[in-house]
């Protein structure tokens, strides 16, 4: 586009005529008006910089000191403690967890220190505080689910079952009925790091474990709801998961395929295998070659396991298993090679269509 | 939706007096007067500045009391410019059409604008105020000529200019008070905006503001100013006219002239006097009314020669539908408006105030602040901005 013509102005106009005044050129009545302006200028920068000042002071009290803020601030007394929660907590148990003194106001409740109480317990995944005017105190929970459990020789010996969820954390399990607790297979072949703080460190491959269930879970319920041990001996050493069923000593689950496929060709195996007792399938060597051992008399697990308890030592808790198998009573870790001990025809099952079909 | 609310001073610093009224403006539309305030005027005399502490006290001392009667601050000022240094002069420009279907555009309309405003001025010189005349479109008077067919467009501007000190002065007089000048308008221009109408200015008329020291002058056609000027005569000549004809103090000469001044003779005969003081006291003696009015008539005729002569070419009677408005504090001077129809031939009216203004400020000598506020709020930028034009960072963007 073309540019107008004569676009440049040489004729100034009185607004190039600077207005800056200096204050001795001004009447009284302008040095006066100046004055106020910088008096007003300076009133509104002490102002904001107070004001700037008082939030940061506000701020820092609030992270460091809420007690101080709370106190100015009338509220009523807390009547009211609302639970909301993904499992099976109650309201009495956090009522007993948080302890709060009888009458205390709303605004006195320190809600960080609170929640910290509640994440202290192992079952509490995540726990969120909300002050509901006027007097209720809401404490919505996400709760950890437990895959396994495992049985510890305290100090004095007396044994003692926790739970353990997908992540590895090992809690004690408050309000779970018995009868989903009964349903979980017991963990062996783990040694338990205790905390300073109380409590043990979390169980390392505990994911892997709960995939494996979750996975036998969907595709093959009825035979998952037979197995009673899950071994983790040889889980770091060879990639191995061991479980044991009521009725089949080891199955043994690789990490090398997935377990969608194993958990086939188990399900193959013990088809084929229905008119004869097993004492081992080895799933971990692929889906060309499934090992399996037929199990004799005195090797044959027993369909009602007994608990048996084993002390603690002082480095770590040992997890106690379950069961009367040979091999696998007192220790555990008698498990791993526990198939030389069985003294029965071997003879190796090869699937050559896809275990899928 | 906040409001926001303006206070904004219109003041005249005249020869006589200084004058300010405080228009309270709600977001740039509606305009509420709030408070006045006047003084005495020392140090101006003509209408320029001559000594700057005197101008200053008489100013700040008007902006003060209209200060105080609002009870509120001026935030910026819409200052009256008037002055014997003021002149003026007609900047023509044409262009052809650009386009090839022959629509004006926006290019047209700036093109021919900006040429016809970048006229120079000598050294020392100012534009105070360029007054867009009609467009003219092969010829014919357009509004906008935007969109419309034609070959040639043209434009007229009446260039108002004055000496850079004396403008200089009068802005400073107001930065004294510590107060933004926004707005510098002309006296003429101010009054002939309060005491004409929109219809007046259509079918053309001239408007006299004739003050103590000045007489601004501004004559509308086509409802647009096309000639506007300064002749430094007022009533404080007519004044010192009687003291000089009559050896008269100033002070006797200004009562004699606000008692029996006029600006026709209308006495006939030189029996008929009067007394200067009419106390009967020591040094009272008479004058014959006759010769009083026929120096203030004769001063009044030559000073309405004086702006027919300077208006020139662009006064005609035929084209003066709706005559002569005569305003000022001077305009009330007996007889005026029939000497001045006399005088440019045409019918002539002293002004009068819109219906809204309040009685107290209906004396024509506050016309020209009046004026100020609804110019300065009425008034639109003279040059049409380009429609769709970029500018800014986006224009920098996109520039090739």
């Amino acid at each position: 586009m073309n540019k107008p013509a004569g676009l440049v102005f040489s004729a100034r106009s009185w607004r190039d005529i600077p207005q800056e005044v200096a204050p001795r050129s001004m009447s009284r009545e302008g040095r006066r008006r100046l004055t106020m302006g910088f008096v007003k200028a300076g009133f509104a920068l002490a102002a904001v910089a107070c004001l700037a000042w008082a939030g940061w002071e506000v701020v820092q009290l609030w992270r460091h000191d809420p007690m101080k803020l709370a106190a100015p601030v009338k509220s009523d007394p807390l009547r009211t403690i609302k639970l909301t929660t993904n499992g099976v907590l109650d309201e009495e148990w956090v009522v007993e967890k948080l302890a709060l003194p009888r009458g205390v106001a709303l605004m006195e409740l320190d809600l960080d220190a609170l929640q910290s109480h509640l994440l202290a317990d192992p079952q509490v995944r995540t726990a969120v505080l909300t002050r509901k005017f006027p007097d209720t105190l809401v404490v919505t929970l996400q709760e950890r689910s437990p895959v396994v459990r495992l049985r510890v020789a305290d100090r004095s010996g007396q044994p003692r079952d926790y739970l353990v969820a997908r992540d590895g954390m090992v809690f004690p399990g408050v309000n779970y009925a018995p009868e989903l607790v009964a349903a979980l297979p017991w963990l062996d072949g783990v040694t338990l790091a205790p905390l300073a703080r109380g409590g043990f460190a979390p169980v390392a491959g505990l994911e892997t474990v709960a995939d494996l269930l979750e996975t036998a879970q969907i595709n093959v319920p009825n035979l998952r709801r037979t197995w009673r041990v899950i071994g983790m001996d040889r889980f770091a050493s060879y990639g191995e998961i061991l479980v044991r069923t009521e009725h089949v000593r080891e199955i043994v689950f690789g990490l090398r395929d997935d377990f969608f496929t194993q958990v086939a060709l188990l399900d193959a195996v013990l088809s084929e295998t229905r008119e004869r007792p097993v004492g081992m399938i080895n799933l971990s060597l692929g889906k060309k070659q499934v090992p399996v051992l037929f199990a004799t008399e005195e090797t044959a697990p027993a369909t009602r396991p007994t608990p048996s308890a084993s002390p603690a030592g002082a480095a770590g808790a040992r997890a106690v298993p379950q069961g009367t198998g040979a091999g696998m009573a007192a220790t555990g870790g008698a498990a791993k090679n526990s198939t030389g001990a069985v003294k029965a025809p071997r003879f190796t099952v090869s699937i050559s269509s896809n275990p899928d079909s | 939706m906040i409001s926001r609310t303006k206070y904004i001073g219109a003041v005249e610093i005249g020869t006589a007096k200084a004058s300010v009224l405080i228009g309270e403006v709600t977001n740039g539309r509606s305009l509420s007067i709030v408070g006045m305030g006047e003084s005495a005027s020392r140090g101006v005399i003509k209408g320029s500045v001559f000594d700057f502490k005197a101008a200053s006290d008489a100013a700040h001392s008007a902006l003060l009391e209209a200060e105080r009667s609002a009870g509120v601050r001026v935030d910026e000022v819409y200052l009256a410019q008037t002055g014997a240094h003021l002149d003026g002069f007609s900047s023509d420009a044409s262009v052809q059409v650009s386009a090839a279907n022959n629509m004006v555009s926006d290019f047209d309309i700036a093109t021919v604008c900006n040429m016809a405003r970048s006229k120079q001025l000598p050294d020392g010189r100012m534009v105070v105020q360029r007054l867009r005349r009609p467009f003219r479109l092969d010829g014919r008077l357009v509004p906008d000529p935007d969109s419309l067919v034609g070959r040639e467009l043209q434009v007229s501007y009446y260039v108002v200019h004055g000496q850079e000190s004396r403008i200089a002065d009068n802005i400073h007089v107001i930065r004294g008070f510590n107060v933004r000048v926004s707005e510098l308008i002309l006296s003429s221009l101010a009054s002939g905006t309060i005491v004409t109408a929109a219809d007046e200015r259509q079918h053309g008329v001239l408007v006299l503001d004739i003050g103590a020291g000045t007489t601004d002058y501004v004559l509308y056609r086509d409802g647009m100013p096309q000639v506007a000027g300064v002749v430094p005569v007022g009533g404080s000549h007519l004044t010192n006219d009687l003291a000089l004809g009559l050896r008269l103090t100033e002070g006797q000469a200004e009562k004699l002239k606000l008692r029996c001044a006029r600006a026709t003779t209308l006495t006939k005969s030189r029996d008929d006097k009067v007394w200067l003081n009419g106390d009967f006291a020591i040094g009272d003696r008479q004058f014959p009314r006759m010769t009083i009015e026929q120096i203030t008539a004769a001063r009044i005729w030559e000073l309405f020669e004086v702006v027919k002569k300077k208006l020139g070419p662009a006064f005609g009677p035929e084209r003066l539908g709706s005559g002569v408005v005569l305003t000022g504090g001077s305009s009330k001077l007996p007889g005026i408006a029939e000497a001045a129809g006399k005088v440019f031939g045409v019918s002539t009216h002293l002004s009068e105030a819109p219906s809204w203004v309040s009685e107290n400020l209906r004396d024509p000598s506050y016309s020209t602040v009046l004026g100020l506020l609804h110019y300065g709020l009425s008034s639109r930028p003279e040059v049409p901005v380009e429609r769709g034009k970029t500018t800014g960072l986006f224009k920098k963007l996109f520039a090739s």
